[in-house]
């Protein structure tokens, strides 16, 4: 692996995992100087009694839970924030914890943002920076965790608001809290995770620090989801999932091109199809796209993803095709094995219209030629066999506000 | 009188058209050229006319995928047979295209001028394909039509459209600016009336079709029994005349009738559909507005019913908004003030813009603006501010340049989806869900969106108290039989409002006690519902055509056309996961029921699917298409 001249890679979380990890959470709150937590989490984890392992873990440390909280819509908005700031300071809390997964921990820190600035920030239609310090912020996160929690952002109405102070203090990961999900949750949080890491291996300014957590992600995916998924209740296999989705999330915030992350997401929002199947049908298209653009070749790609035996037994030019290939039948075991997403039969102009909104976000560095093209052959089921030619344009129409039209 | 005295007097000698002329222009708005287009007798038989036809049509044409506003879509005017005999309410048409605002198939009603100037210029329907070079106006006659520019045409508003094109022809149809700029919920004007839903003004916008206009006057159209017509005729004259509603509220106070009904019943949306309930709510009711507005029927012809007025408002004449207008764009938006509803409602007139789509995506700005999602000068119950977005919409402009995308859509962007008050799209009509459950599911599993019309339970549910608003038994086969029915009337076609005639009226419900009736209906549903007699309308029908038509045989291509077009949706991905409603109404109570319920969608919509004969993901199966004789593409 070349080692660039200058990288940058932020690494904030500390991680704490493995058997009776919970029971750390009260002296590292000791150690931030915080006495009182506020839980957020939801109702579907309340079922599950995971808030009472959490507070058991509190049995004995002189500690006292503020408050919990469980409900909410899925989405984040501002009255959401209000009331949840509202019953922080109400309760004289000093500091959060979300159990969950992403929608949870949305909450969670826009509660954080809310709190430390007295409500007196807007972050839900301007643009603006955090001006004080936030409060103490542990996550707990679950099998329906894709690793969106571990970053350094929060979607806030139509916005995505990023910003370094988000990252949590600590990852508390514990058997107790990651084998009581279902085989949808695994597969949906991993599908996002994968397409996370992998994003991240091949990205433009993916660096070693990044490869290594990236690597270690894919590793993990790879050997424990198609054994969860059989079995939701494998505890190391859980462990070993959630770990991965933390630290796809790390390498989410740090890498610059997330193709898959933002295709998947504006055509899930679309459609109101499951954005962990398109990505994870995406994926291979997108690899085989870096491919061809000579970004990606799939050496160490494959080390992770199919271990020494396969790296070694498969010739160095073809590592690239072999990748591709690994995370296709991957996919394809793990939804149905269907490897596209042609079922959902969306229309073509909508995947003209995603490819348009997506070419224009900041994170993803394709053409709108090549965002269809990875769309249309991830929604086929097809190869990348070539690039879109140069001058190639999409040829679409505008309407001025005049009613008059034009090819452009 | 003879010819040559009719000359004389400068009246032209009609041609006749016994039964339908069976005679549909296609139009390639690419090549500038048209043929005459001809159904089987089978088609005829099976998909009736109107709406049943014009899917039917779409279907054999419409590439599956296509973009609504993209040159591949394909807009359809159809007639009913019933259209031009003089058989009472038949004044209406239908459109039937692939809608913008939701990507899936969109059929709309509509009274004025035009469905009468085009059948009687020996026009059964319109097939528009493609999109024309430059803006374009249509003008029909009985040889076919002429490409005529309409750059002087281009920018005004639909009144002033029409006024210019009144010497071209009897009626038209024409789209306003919100039309042209390809707002998702614009509409097409015919006379007074529109082709509300769905944004069909966007479809034709997009084919740069200002308006088409129709001769009329060269044909009439006669039924081929007219002994069995004239029967049936006056059957239905006399259920019209003789009913509460058709020939009571509805003739004198208009569809706003319906909004003390609605208050007292806890189905009225205010604030968003945040409450049921107003106390100002009698203030934009019919009863006021008929005390207070000096109102005069304004109406279809030919209309028995005459559901439409007029009235001054702050010294103007203007039309009375129907209650959809009253209940989305007044109370829903805070607004209990006639004067200001009707002038929201001409300037959605004016511009071509559906006034329940504006109503319910306004509504959603100003909950966003509330709870800080967005930045607007929209607040509930602050008539300010909310004519100009109206505008601001129709021609894209700020804000108004988003929220022409509907609500849908600008909730995706901005977040507040849970209050976003649409299904699949398209944004709901003025009945509170978690006042009648059977309208619910009706709105949940109604096939162009979150639409009142294609079963109306909330009439059998709170108006008349005929089944229990509350209860889930019996839903969902009313949600099925009123589905059938409602696509058979429009494929008739016939105006939705004598459904109050026709099954109110026969002997054995007006004379049973309603508590008995409410028993039968909500207990044994099939048996009461099979009891119903529907006998004039497939008389009116078989008077028309000379084809025999029963009731059974009604009713199953009612389901046929219902499922056609269910089917058509699924090949554009429809599935069980749209068959829902907004989050408030599956999660949130209201202040106005002590008992904060919410609908319980999950418990009905499964078994609706097997009533129904779809699978488990709402997919009509292979042996029911089989069984309704629809051909699988």
């Amino acid at each position: 692996m070349r080692v660039p001249d200058c990288y940058e890679y932020y690494l904030k979380p500390k991680v704490i995992s493995g058997k009776k990890a919970l029971d750390h959470i009260a002296f590292e709150l000791g150690g931030m100087n915080a006495k009182k937590p506020i839980i957020i989490t939801s109702k579907k984890h309340i079922r599950t009694k995971l808030d009472k392992k959490i507070i058991t873990a509190f049995k004995d440390s002189g500690l006292t839970i503020g408050a919990i909280y469980d409900g909410g819509p899925e989405y984040l908005d501002p009255n959401l924030a209000y009331r949840l700031n509202h019953l922080f300071r109400w309760h004289n809390c000093d500091s959060i914890i979300a159990l969950g997964g992403k929608s949870v921990t949305e909450y969670a820190k826009a509660l954080n943002i809310f709190a430390a600035n007295n409500g007196k920030i807007d972050i839900f239609t301007k643009d603006t920076d955090i001006i004080a310090p936030l409060y103490p912020f542990i996550i707990v996160p679950t099998m329906d965790s894709d690793g969106y929690e571990s970053t350094n952002s929060v979607s806030t109405g139509g916005r995505r608001f990023k910003s370094e102070s988000l990252y949590p203090d600590l990852i508390v990961i514990d058997s107790r809290t990651t084998s009581t999900g279902t085989t949808q949750d695994a597969i949906a949080s991993s599908l996002i995770a994968l397409a996370h890491s992998v994003e991240a291996y091949i990205s433009n300014n993916s660096n070693p620090m990044m490869k290594s957590f990236a690597h270690a992600s894919i590793q993990y995916i790879f050997e424990n989801i198609v054994k969860v998924a059989q079995n939701p209740r494998d505890k190391k296999g859980g462990i070993a999932l959630v770990n991965a989705a933390a630290l796809a999330g790390s390498v989410f915030s740090n890498s610059s091109s997330h193709p898959a992350h933002i295709l998947g997401t504006i055509l899930s929002k679309k459609t109101g199809n499951y954005a962990a199947i398109i990505m994870g049908a995406i994926l291979p298209c997108v690899m085989e796209l870096h491919m061809l653009k000579g970004e990606f070749d799939g050496e160490d790609f494959l080390l992770a993803a199919g271990g020494f035996d396969m790296m070694a037994a498969t010739p160095v030019e073809s590592h690239g095709l072999k990748s591709v290939e690994i995370v296709r039948t991957l996919t394809e075991k793990l939804h149905a094995a269907t490897q596209n997403f042609s079922a959902y039969k969306i229309s073509e102009y909508i995947l003209r219209e995603t490819a348009s909104e997506a070419a224009s976000s900041p994170d993803v560095h394709f053409t709108e030629a090549e965002c269809l093209l990875v769309l249309k052959n991830s929604y086929n089921g097809t190869q990348i066999k070539k690039l879109p030619a140069a001058e190639e344009i999409i040829t679409r129409e505008k309407v001025s506000a005049k009613g008059g039209r034009k090819c452009v | 009188m003879n010819v040559l005295d009719h000359r004389k007097k400068g009246l032209k000698k009609m041609k006749e058209i016994i039964g339908t002329s069976n005679r549909i222009l296609e139009i390639d708005l690419n090549t500038n050229t048209f043929s005459a287009y001809s159904v089987t007798q089978k088609d005829r038989e099976m998909y009736l006319g109107a709406k049943g036809l014009g899917l039917k049509l779409l279907y054999d044409r419409l590439k599956t995928g296509c973009d609504p506003l993209g040159e591949e879509n394909i807009i359809i005017f159809m007639m009913g047979v019933l259209m031009g005999t003089g058989a009472p309410c038949s004044g209406r048409f239908e459109a039937i295209t692939k809608s913008p605002l939701t990507g899936i198939m969109t059929t709309s009603s509509c009274g004025g001028p035009f469905g009468m100037a085009l059948k009687t210029s020996g026009w059964d329907g319109v097939i528009l394909k493609g999109r024309a070079e430059s803006k374009t106006h249509l003008a029909i006659d009985a040889k076919g039509v002429i490409f005529k520019p309409a750059d002087d045409l281009w920018g005004k508003n639909t009144r002033k459209t029409q006024e210019l094109l009144s010497k071209e022809g009897s009626g038209s149809v024409v789209i306003g600016q919100a039309g042209e700029n390809l707002v998702r919920f614009a509409n097409i004007c015919s006379g007074h009336r529109f082709l509300g839903r769905g944004g069909m003004g966007a479809v034709l916008g997009s084919k740069n079709i200002k308006a088409i206009t129709a001769k009329g006057k060269e044909y009439k159209i006669i039924p081929k029994n007219k002994k069995m017509f004239g029967k049936a005729k006056k059957g239905m004259l006399k259920y019209i005349n003789q009913n509460d509603i058709t020939s009571g509220s509805y003739r004198d106070l208009g569809t706003n009738a319906n909004v003390n009904l609605s208050n007292a019943g806890g189905i009225l949306p205010v604030k968003n559909f945040t409450g049921g309930m107003h106390k100002s709510a009698d203030k934009i009711s019919g009863e006021y507005i008929k005390n207070t507005y000096d109102t005069k029927h304004h109406t279809c012809k030919p209309c028995s019913i005459l559901c439409g007025h007029k009235g001054t408002f702050d010294g103007e004449k203007r039309a009375v908004p129907e209650y959809e207008t009253t209940g989305l764009l007044g109370a829903n938006i805070g607004i209990f003030d006639q004067i200001k509803i009707s002038e929201f409602n001409e300037i959605c007139s004016e511009m071509g813009i559906d006034t329940i789509s504006a109503g319910g995506t306004i509504a959603w700005a100003m909950e966003a603006t509330e709870k800080g999602l967005i930045e607007s000068n929209l607040f509930f119950g602050k008539a300010d501010g909310v004519g100009q977005m109206l505008n601001d919409i129709a021609t894209r402009k700020g804000l108004g340049n988003e929220l022409a995308e509907g609500s849908r859509r600008a909730s995706q962007k901005f977040g507040g989806r849970e209050y976003a008050i649409q299904v699949k799209g398209l944004e709901m009509a003025a009945y509170d869900p978690r006042g009648c459950f059977g309208q619910g599911l009706a709105y949940a599993v109604a096939n162009r969106g979150a639409c009142h019309l294609s079963t109306s339970l909330f009439t059998l549910e709170v108006y008349f108290n005929m089944a229990s608003p509350k209860a889930k038994r019996g839903k969902t086969t009313m949600v099925k039989f009123f589905e059938n029915v409602y696509s058979a009337l429009n494929s008739l076609q016939i105006c939705h409002f004598t459904a109050f005639a026709v099954f109110l009226e026969p002997p054995l419900i007006k004379y049973t006690p309603t508590p008995l009736l409410k028993l039968a209906v909500q207990n044994l549903t099939p048996v009461a519902l099979a009891l119903m007699d529907l006998r004039l309308w497939p008389a009116l029908w078989s008077s028309v055509t000379g084809i025999k038509l029963g009731m059974q045989g009604f009713k199953k291509a009612g389901e046929r056309i219902h499922v056609l077009e269910r089917y058509m949706n699924t090949r554009e991905g429809i599935s069980a996961k749209d068959d829902t409603l907004p989050a408030r109404f599956l999660e949130e109570g209201r202040d106005c029921d002590n008992m904060n319920r919410t609908v319980p969608l999950d418990k009905m919509l499964h078994k609706y699917y097997k009533v129904r004969g779809y699978n488990t993901n709402g997919i009509p199966t292979d042996s029911l298409l089989e069984a309704l004789d629809i051909e699988k593409k």
